[in-house]
């Protein structure tokens, strides 16, 4: 058995003449992994080689210690995946469509039956689960892919943009259950998707692809730490004062659209900054230490991965 | 405890072999098969056809016996005929291997084409819930997901018209086989209708695998419903179609029907004319009586064009096995 | 008053369904985000904003003009709706010289405005002779932007103007629409992606089964919320010590520790008073302090808190 949940050596995968794996190599350990990357980046070719769903054009892939060229059906018994695309299995209502796919991983009727009501419950699926599938809206239809992904309870599940689609509090029903099942259940996530808010959120690693090769692989909070020194924060009000008083530190300080002051203070915690509001008599609300920290890594990895090529 | 855990819970227990996976979706697929109201019709018509069979092989051996109903009943008829029926049972009761036989081995070739009709209307009815409507939701995406991979999807899917056609075809002429044979005069017609039932067994087990591989491959043919029953019955009704001027000039266009082909292969395992032809210069008397009639309807019987049959449905069944699996790809 | 938008008991129905219910609001100049879940009436008001629906009862002014059949007004106002409705085999520019054409300019003006339009959208001078077909989605979204930019309105309503983006993409629109506010324009986006309209809006209006439920900035929602408490999650090094540090200043409701993600939850007394000494009792605690994040003030949480 190998600690790492995918590995992969020069991973390379073929279309034709386009390349959408390029030599990938991976060494993935448990957690909740952020997969980013932009349109045509690898992500979803990366999943899909992984359960076997595309053939590996050269290289090697494991997935939980199994080779995924020899033991697809049997690494896919052990991982759950939602596609991005609009799926489902017709003419089942969604009670019976979950049992029914618990059933295809090898689970036992019974027990299929049992845990389909219980992933129901688990996304927060009400009495919809005996109506139809075909008739779902996509919010039911995005939790009905949840929960067939993990109704086999299995060890890795793989997300494909699992909040496109929904309503801003469909999304946050959606990410507090994915986060729920890497902090709460050890369910290995590894999650496809354009919104790094929700990578913010849920996750603790991070892949970056382009270009079918591999960018950054770390772990959220070590990307972060390497940005510390600057901060955004929300005053109560006279945000222009606040400004002003950081720049006479000789802070590099900017008003952004939304109100916040963006402070480069350049200390290791909040102290400095903290000084300068209380020296000032004024009212922080929100001091949130590099909160693009994300979104710069992505910015910067690229640009540097564009200015190579 | 008063407040309980109701979140997550992990699954520990043993999983189910692949055969069961499959049997899955073989299953659930019957049975959306079988919700059909016209799919009812059609089961109907087929158990309705067995009873009929059952009813023709209970005459029969009847006609066979000396001491059955029919010879009892014949008994109040003038003298002559009394006499007539009364020898050719007694000689027909001595030959057993070629009256039941031969006369059950006709039946059951008759019969097998009619199911055959019947079949090919169930699998008409449920071409849109094979592979179509999984292809227009998605749905091989879903499968290939899991711990099943396209062989398997495919062997499921074909177990649902195996299953069907059991239904219709294999299932009716086994239980008539079975009912007939134990309502006859003695337990001999048993060891006696093996040929039959050998026969049936190997045209109809043979044709039901065919049909399910083309049935399957012309329900993967489009995502619409309509199209692939479309397709089907153009495949089916339109070869047909090639058969009266193939007879005549073409001898190649009616192997374009695969219904046609189908009928030469029973013909070739059941052979009915040497058959007719063995009761024609056995039986005494009815023999001599038929001579002149058959002799017309035997000399123009054409031998059936087996090898080409064959060949036609090989290339067809081969075909649909590789359509079926590039259609059913996930890349 | 200085409202870019303005409604006054407005009300859209078609038929017996109800697509804005009896609404008053006013949108400030700025950036603003138009929230709500679906069917909450979002089409519907951007609709009415931009003219192509007619009121069925009350006041909408728009840049202190009626929109409904007004076509001075539609020349201030700019307008990007959903979707990819670009025409694919146009080259970029050429798309834009036509539409500007068809508003009535003649064609050197129509060419020169088209050219400041993609400029401003950071279209690369290369991509403007190339087919619409051929952008990436990024590209097409921006090319879909300077179409609205291409009679330099005063208000842009946008709507979901990232839908489909990569994060590079998302960042670029972002930036274009930081730099056209900058500039003095207004712009109205509507965006299901909370956390993205909260890094990008001043104020936001609140939408939910036609009504709304909230506009304004953050913070002003925010008090109008006072029954609420107010909670703080605070990453810092030792939270065991802050929290007795704070809780002995007595200015803790509750607190929850949660040791191993070096965090601590608190529930505040009283805010004005809190958060007027706040910064004093962090430092005077000497515990080092690396993050302090309102979950009740994120547009998310107001957002599920007023539709819940």
């Amino acid at each position: 058995m190998s600690e790492w949940v995918v590995e992969t050596r020069g991973l390379v995968k073929r279309y034709g003449r386009l390349v959408a794996l390029n030599g990938l190599d991976l060494q993935v350990a448990p957690g909740a992994i952020g997969l980013l990357g932009p349109n045509g980046a690898g992500k979803s070719t990366l999943i899909k080689c992984l359960l076997r769903l595309h053939r590996i054009t050269a290289g090697s892939a494991r997935v939980l210690g199994a080779e995924v060229q020899k033991e697809g059906r049997n690494i896919r018994r052990r991982v759950g995946y939602t596609p991005e695309q609009d799926c489902h299995i017709p003419g089942m209502v969604g009670s019976e469509y979950v049992t029914y796919c618990a059933q295809l991983c090898g689970l036992p009727f019974e027990a299929a039956r049992q845990r389909a009501h219980e992933m129901l419950d688990f996304v927060g699926m009400g009495q919809e689960r005996y109506r139809r599938v075909d008739t779902y809206s996509t919010g039911m239809k995005q939790r009905l892919k949840l929960a067939q992904a993990i109704v086999h309870d299995p060890e890795v599940v793989f997300l494909d943009e699992p909040t496109n689609g929904l309503d801003p509090k469909g999304q946050s029903q959606m990410l507090r259950l994915i986060q729920s099942l890497w902090r709460e259940h050890g369910m290995t996530v590894i999650l496809s998707t354009h919104l790094l808010h929700d990578v913010d959120q849920v996750c603790d690693q991070i892949i970056l692809l382009a270009q079918g090769r591999l960018l950054v692989h770390d772990s959220l909070e070590h990307l972060k730490a390497q940005r510390r020194g600057a901060a955004e924060v929300v005053v109560s009000d006279r945000e222009e004062e606040f400004a002003q008083a950081c720049r006479q530190q000789g802070w590099p300080s900017e008003i952004l659209s939304n109100g916040h002051v963006r402070v480069e203070h350049g200390g290791e915690d909040l102290a400095p900054i903290l000084g300068v509001l209380r020296q000032n008599g004024l009212a922080a609300l929100e001091i949130a230490p590099s909160p693009n920290a994300l979104e710069e890594m992505y910015v910067q990895a690229l640009e540097t991965a564009h200015g190579a090529a | 405890m008063a407040l309980h855990e109701l979140g997550y819970r992990h699954w520990e227990g043993r999983h189910r072999g692949i055969w069961r996976r499959r049997w899955t979706i073989s299953a659930h697929g019957l049975k959306a098969v079988l919700a059909n109201r016209w799919m009812r019709y059609v089961l109907t018509g087929a158990w309705g056809l067995a009873l009929l069979q059952a009813a023709v092989l209970f005459c029969i051996g009847q006609l066979l016996v000396a001491d059955s109903l029919i010879v009892q009943w014949s008994a109040n008829l003038d003298g002559l005929l009394r006499t007539f029926i009364g020898s050719l049972t007694l000689w027909l009761e001595q030959h057993p291997e070629i009256s039941v036989r031969t006369t059950q081995n006709l039946v059951f070739y008759n019969f097998s084409l009619l199911y055959l009709t019947l079949a090919l209307l169930a699998i008409t009815l449920a071409i849109p819930h094979l592979i179509t409507r999984d292809l227009s939701s998605n749905a091989i995406i879903i499968y290939a997901s899991k711990a099943v991979n396209r062989l398997d999807y495919l062997t499921g899917k074909l177990g649902i018209l195996l299953g069907l056609l059991t239904l219709v075809w294999l299932g009716p002429l086994l239980a008539a086989w079975l009912v007939g044979n134990l309502l006859a005069p003695n337990w001999h017609f048993f060891w006696h209708a093996r040929i039959p039932l050998l026969n049936s067994l190997l045209f109809v087990g043979g044709g039901m695998v065919f049909l399910s591989l083309l049935g399957l491959a012309a329900s993967a043919v489009s995502s619409k419903e309509k199209a692939a029953v479309g397709f089907w019955l153009l495949l089916w009704l339109l070869g047909n179609a090639f058969v009266p001027p193939g007879q005549r000039q073409e001898p190649w266009l009616q192997h374009l029907s695969f219904h046609h082909n189908l009928k030469q292969i029973a013909e070739a395992i059941y052979q009915p004319k040497t058959e007719l032809e063995r009761a024609r210069d056995n039986i005494p008397v009815l023999g001599d009586i038929l001579r002149r009639p058959m002799h017309r309807h035997l000399r123009d019987w054409r031998a059936p064009r087996t090898r080409p049959a064959g060949m036609a449905l090989g290339i067809l069944a081969v075909g649909s096995g590789i359509y079926l699996l590039r259609r059913t790809r996930t890349e | 008053m200085n409202s870019v938008i303005h409604a006054h008991e407005l009300s859209r129905w078609y038929g017996i369904v109800m697509g804005l219910n009896h609404v008053t609001f006013d949108v400030p100049a700025g950036l603003t985000g138009l929230v709500g879940p679906n069917g909450a009436g979002k089409s519907t008001l951007i609709q009415l904003i931009t003219g192509q629906l007619r009121p069925s009862s009350g006041e909408l002014r728009v840049l202190e003009a009626r929109p409904w059949n007004n076509p001075a007004l539609m020349a201030r106002i700019g307008y990007c709706p959903e979707g990819e409705a670009v025409p694919k085999d146009l080259h970029a520019l050429d798309w834009l010289v036509a539409l500007a054409r068809l508003s009535g300019l003649d064609a050197a003006t129509a060419r020169r405005r088209a050219g400041e339009a993609l400029a401003r959208v950071r279209l690369a001078r290369s991509n403007w002779n190339r087919p619409l077909a051929e952008f990436s989605k990024g590209m097409r979204q921006r090319a879909k932007l300077a179409q609205a930019l291409l009679h330099d309105p005063e208000l842009l309503v946008l709507d979901e103007p990232m839908n489909g983006l990569d994060p590079m993409g998302r960042q670029e629109i972002a930036q274009i629409l930081r730099g056209l506010a900058q500039a003095g324009k207004s712009i109205l986006i509507s965006s299901h992606i909370l956390a993205e309209l909260e890094a990008l809006c001043r104020n936001f209006l609140i939408l939910n089964w036609g009504r709304v439920l909230a506009s304004g900035s953050r913070k002003e929602i925010r008090q109008d919320l006072s029954q609420w408490s107010e909670q703080l999650l605070i990453r810092c090094d030792d939270p065991e010590r802050l929290a007795r540090h704070l809780f002995e200043a007595g200015l803790l409701l509750g607190f929850e520790l949660r040791p191993e993600r070096n965090q601590l939850e608190i529930r505040i007394r009283d805010p004005r008073s809190f958060y007027a000494t706040w910064p004093d009792h962090l430092l005077r605690s000497g515990v080092a302090v690396h993050e302090i994040r309102s979950e009740s003030r994120s547009l998310r949480q107001i957002f599920e808190h007023m539709t819940s």
